[in-house]
């Protein structure tokens, strides 16, 4: 017993007090990569809820005779350049983040709790629950997405969804969402099958626990683990196909920015010498993206008790 | 005779084999196939038998995790599987359960507070003193210490997380632990410990074990009946001294024979040395006679010297799905070929060399056509230790046409 003791509490005294939360505050605390992460997220969101405290320029202020100019370092008019409309770049990415990560955030949690729940279902009761929600997912997988996105196009083209932040990413919102949720539920069903049928489980069951509980306490805590590591690329592919919805017109609806936008406007001047209509978006969203990998990494390593110890 | 206080009578457990487009059920897997036993309060039964036997199965139906397909579990005089949900829900507080293999049974993901305490967050019982107070005297009442309840189970060897799993299994105070190979995994020096605490907690707790394993010392050391599971069947049930010292059923005394003897000068006693055992000279003088299977090189040497052999049952256990007619071990059994009942057909249609099945062994037609009951065969004589009837909860029983003691051939000449 003691040799446990003094591998898992240096501190013994504490050992009572300290729970899994304080714990993984504590290991979290003390890595650095966590927590330039966690300052590169905060810059992200802090300039998606104030883009004005970056820029006072009116990202919609054009002015063609100021188009492609390069980027001009911080003081000048136009810190990072101009695009081919002569819009300017950091007003655009200011503004343009709002939408981003509204959009990645509404989608990838609205597909998470769709995917997580119904692979929960499908691999904790089978049967006919798990018929339906098998052939849902391979119905989802084959449709291709971008036809169903010109057909909802068509359906909501004159609906009126106001202008609201909300507004402007409600469709591509319901598209990414409902052509998102099939991963989370495969994963999570495979890895339910494989956690449900453990000792701990029958033995919950045997002391008369609800289902509920046995899936909410057993089995998806012990079952979501690969799901986290879907969620920082799906953020980022969320962001890339806004932007080829926005082509069809059921992106992020303009003149509201995104990132995506930026992006896609941005690739056709790559090989034209002006590299920084792409480079400035795209360094934004790997920056996100990968601090959110580690973010995520770190976390689920915190989290799960067999590696803190 | 103590009044029981789980009886189980003529369970059976079948699981569908469903195939086809329209999953139509074109069979059952027998896992169970009539099984009645009884457990007195403050006892404990021994469930032995190989793989497949249906033990653990047996085990599942009586916590309640699987339902029967027929017949009834009769807790303190009370048939569970007619009960209904909030019934069934009482009845889990009286049947517990502790599992075989410590690194699958915890959540790794809870501490142990939150483990021994689960069982009275899922029935919204607030013990006296607060359920932190609860835990901690589970946990001392199994041996750990109270202050180790923030750990998790990762933290723990094998046997401190078996004791884990044991105070969960407690803490609903528990009339009957079903135990299903609680030791089987650990070390031997930590299966002692585990043993011992589970004999002192029924001593202390008054409960009763049903305790499922396939390692026979560990069932002699700790039960005081024996039932001995053979395809979904009781083949074999009495007192622990009386199956042990006195095994009638040819399935018993094959599984008691291979239990390994660890001094090795022990393997080579003479004939009458050891009362369990001797055998593999009765299979040998069968099998040597065909002659058509490799075993007959080992009946060389058990003809002359009478070795504690083995006995070793040939091939596999019958598919549950199929089992054979009459009595399910016929297929296997060593006994009954050397039996003068087994004779071929009186009246030989064709030379005996050109039946498809020559090679194959001859077993008695009764064993082949009939169901064996589980009787009591007082003829065959008891052990040197005449069993007191006050101790015993189950007299010895047998599901053998030809039950009896082992005896060797040519020891008496």
């Amino acid at each position: 017993m003691s040799e446990a003791a003094s591998a898992a509490t240096g501190n013994a005294a504490g050992a009572a007090s300290r729970t899994l939360a304080t714990d993984a505050w504590r290991s979290l605390r003390r890595r650095p990569d966590v927590i330039i992460s966690a300052v590169i997220i905060v810059f992200f969101v802090v300039m998606a809820v104030f883009p004005t405290l970056f820029t006072s320029v009116d990202p919609r202020h054009c002015i063609i005779g100021d188009a492609k100019i390069k980027p001009q370092g911080f003081g000048n008019e136009f810190p990072l350049g101009t695009d081919s409309f002569g819009c300017d770049t950091l007003a655009q990415l200011a503004h343009g983040s709002r939408p981003s990560l509204l959009l990645a955030l509404v989608v990838v949690g609205t597909a998470l709790v769709i995917g997580v729940t119904l692979g929960l279902l499908a691999g904790y009761y089978l049967g006919w629950v798990d018929f339906f929600v098998s052939r849902a997912v391979e119905v989802f997988l084959v449709i291709p997405y971008l036809l169903a996105a010109m057909l909802l196009l068509s359906l909501f083209k004159n609906v009126d969804l106001g202008s609201g932040a909300f507004a402007t990413i409600m469709l591509p919102a319901i598209v990414l969402t409902l052509f998102g949720w099939m991963g989370y539920a495969r994963y999570v069903r495979a890895s339910v099958l494989e956690a449900k049928n453990l000792d701990y489980v029958t033995a919950a069951r045997a002391l008369g626990a609800s289902d509920l509980r046995i899936m909410f306490r057993h089995v998806l805590p012990n079952a979501i683990g690969p799901v986290t590591a879907l969620v920082p690329t799906a953020i980022a592919g969320v962001i890339g196909a806004e932007a080829v919805l926005a082509f069809l017109g059921i992106g992020v609806r303009p003149p509201a920015i995104s990132w995506g936008i930026m992006i896609e406007n941005g690739s056709s001047w790559v090989l034209g010498g002006y590299p920084h209509m792409l480079l400035v978006p795209l360094t934004c969203l790997l920056a996100t993206v990968l601090s959110l990998v580690v973010l995520g990494d770190a976390l689920r390593d915190a989290l799960d008790p067999r590696l803190t110890a | 005779m103590t009044e029981p206080v789980l009886e189980v009578r003529d369970l059976v457990k079948h699981y569908p084999v469903r195939n086809g487009l329209l999953r139509r059920s074109v069979g059952a897997v027998k896992a169970v196939d009539g099984v009645s036993l009884s457990l007195g309060r403050g006892r404990t039964l021994g469930l032995v038998g190989e793989s497949g036997s249906g033990k653990s199965t047996l085990a599942r139906v009586l916590v309640g995790i699987e339902t029967p397909t027929s017949g009834e579990v009769l807790v303190d005089g009370e048939d569970v599987t007619r009960l209904n949900r909030a019934g069934r829900k009482q009845l889990r507080r009286d049947v517990q359960m502790v599992f075989q293999d410590p690194y699958t049974s915890l959540n790794p993901r809870m501490s142990v507070s939150e483990i021994v305490g689960e069982p009275f967050a899922i029935h919204g019982i607030d013990p006296a003193g607060g359920r932190r107070t609860a835990v901690g005297e589970l946990l001392e009442l199994v041996g750990l210490d109270p202050d180790h309840a923030n750990r998790y189970p990762h933290q723990f060897s094998g046997g401190q997380r078996q004791r884990v799993g044991i105070a969960r299994a407690l803490a609903l105070r528990p009339k009957i632990l079903v135990c299903d190979e609680p030791v089987s995994a650990l070390d031997v020096s930590v299966q002692g410990q585990v043993i011992n605490l589970l004999e002192g907690l029924q001593d202390e707790l008054g409960l009763s074990y049903l305790f499922v394993a396939h390692d026979l010392g560990v069932v002699r050391h700790i039960a005081h009946d024996v039932a001995v599971m053979y395809l979904g069947r009781i083949v074999e049930e009495g007192p622990e001294t009386e199956v042990y010292d006195a095994a009638q059923h040819p399935y018993t005394q094959a599984l008691l024979s291979a239990v390994p003897v660890p001094d090795p000068s022990v393997r080579l006693v003479p004939a009458g040395g050891s009362p369990p055992v001797e055998s593999g000279v009765s299979t040998g003088s069968t099998n040597g006679e065909r002659s058509t299977n490799g075993v007959g090189s080992t009946n060389g040497v058990g003809t002359t010297a009478v070795r504690r052999l083995p006995i070793v049952l040939e091939g596999d256990p019958p598919s549950p799905v199929d089992p054979p007619s009459g009595c399910p071990f016929h297929t296997r059994c060593w006994l009954a070929p050397t039996l003068p009942e087994a004779q071929p057909d009186p009246i030989p249609s064709y030379p005996p060399t050109d039946r498809p099945d020559a090679g194959l062994r001859l077993v008695p037609s009764v064993c082949e056509t009939e169901v064996p009951a589980l009787d009591a065969h007082p003829g065959a004589g008891r052990a040197g230790t005449p069993t007191d009837p006050a101790d015993s909860a189950a007299s010895h029983v047998v599901a053998c046409h030809f039950a009896r003691e082992l005896i060797v051939p040519g020891v008496g000449a």
